[in-house]
């Protein structure tokens, strides 16, 4: 599914509870797994350091700071001519990386430890496609179960289950 | 005085191809989402199904067993496909004799697949209680749905499931 700008925009607004997702973006949320990735990190993102005010003495720290800045000589920053051409350097080094570097989305490396395969119908499987069976399968806790419940099913409707099961 | 700067430039260039190529290889990142879509699906068995530690890694090790022989059967099934698609190309004359064994062979490749099936159930059955094993059909079986489907849906692909 393709990530809405607008709703990137409209995130920080909905974390701090000063606006809501109507039906059709609660509906690409679900569907998007980008963008619900995003939402996912801001959402948290927003909650960080949430209470901290209660034990952080604002006022008390912007009168020190002030102070401080006020009592210290303003220091000049001067370099040698030797440092300017290091710090040329570095940029320059920094350009030549940024140059050779591939463009296009970046992928992180594959993780270190060996993932159990449980699912090789997933072989020969494209990007795009693998995109799309990701969606099938929210990530935990992101949202509720997706699997019905069975609890409420009758003797017979779980014995059909099962039969369906054994063949 | 310029030493810093050619050195530096010097250990530009060379460190340049240092950058993980590899890491935007198309394929790397197919495997890479290949990776995630297990590691989603496990997570999201031992979630739904309420796993203790030790029935997760019992479930995991019998499904990985068994995904092995399911993987063999599948690349064989590839394999036939690609014949049939060769020999059934419009204009050209098909060997009877070729194209007979390839869908005969297909055709027991899908029933030793059922079986499988059929074996990893009994030996989960040791493992987790009715409820738990109708969850994971389930869960498993909307992966795999989705699987076909996505398949079928390629270009100048006809269904064959």
């Amino acid at each position: 599914m393709t990530p809405a700008p607008h709703l990137s925009e409209r995130m920080p607004a909905v974390a701090l509870g000063e606006a809501r997702w109507s039906g059709a973006e609660r509906e690409h949320l679900a569907g998007c797994a980008e963008c619900a990735a995003e939402w996912e990190v801001v959402r948290i993102g927003s909650a960080l350091g949430r209470g901290l005010e209660g034990e952080f003495d604002v006022d008390r720290a912007v009168t020190g700071v002030t102070t401080r800045l006020a009592s210290e000589p303003a220091r000049v920053l001067r370099m040698p001519r030797r440092r300017w051409l290091a710090l040329a350097a570095a940029a320059a080094v920094l350009a030549v990386a940024v140059l050779r570097a591939p463009s296009g989305p970046r992928v992180e490396p594959a993780t270190a430890a060996p993932v159990q395969a449980l699912l090789p119908e997933l072989d020969g499987l494209g990007e795009d496609e693998l995109e799309q069976v990701l969606l099938v399968l929210p990530a935990v806790n992101r949202v509720g179960p997706t699997v019905p419940g069975l609890g409420d099913l009758s003797e017979d409707e779980l014995e059909t289950v099962l039969e369906t099961l054994e063949g | 005085m310029f030493r810093p700067l050619i050195l530096a430039l010097a250990a530009g260039l060379v460190l340049g191809p240092a950058v993980p190529v590899h890491a935007q290889d198309p394929e790397a990142r197919a495997e890479r989402l290949r990776q995630e879509v297990e590691l989603r699906f496990a997570a999201r068995m031992k979630q739904e199904l309420g796993l203790t530690s030790e029935q997760d890694a019992r479930v995991r090790s019998t499904m990985a067993t068994y995904a092995q022989r399911r993987r063999a059967l599948e690349m064989e099934e590839r394999g036939l496909r690609q014949t049939l698609a060769r020999q059934l190309r419009p204009g050209i004359a098909a060997d009877p004799d070729t194209v007979g064994r390839a869908i005969d062979r297909i055709a027991e490749i899908r029933v030793t697949y059922m079986q499988l099936m059929r074996d990893e159930q009994r030996e989960l059955a040791t493992v987790l209680s009715p409820i738990q094993r109708a969850q994971l059909f389930i869960l498993r079986d909307r992966v795999l749905q989705r699987v076909q489907d996505l398949r079928d849906q390629r270009p100048g692909r006809p269904p064959m499931r």
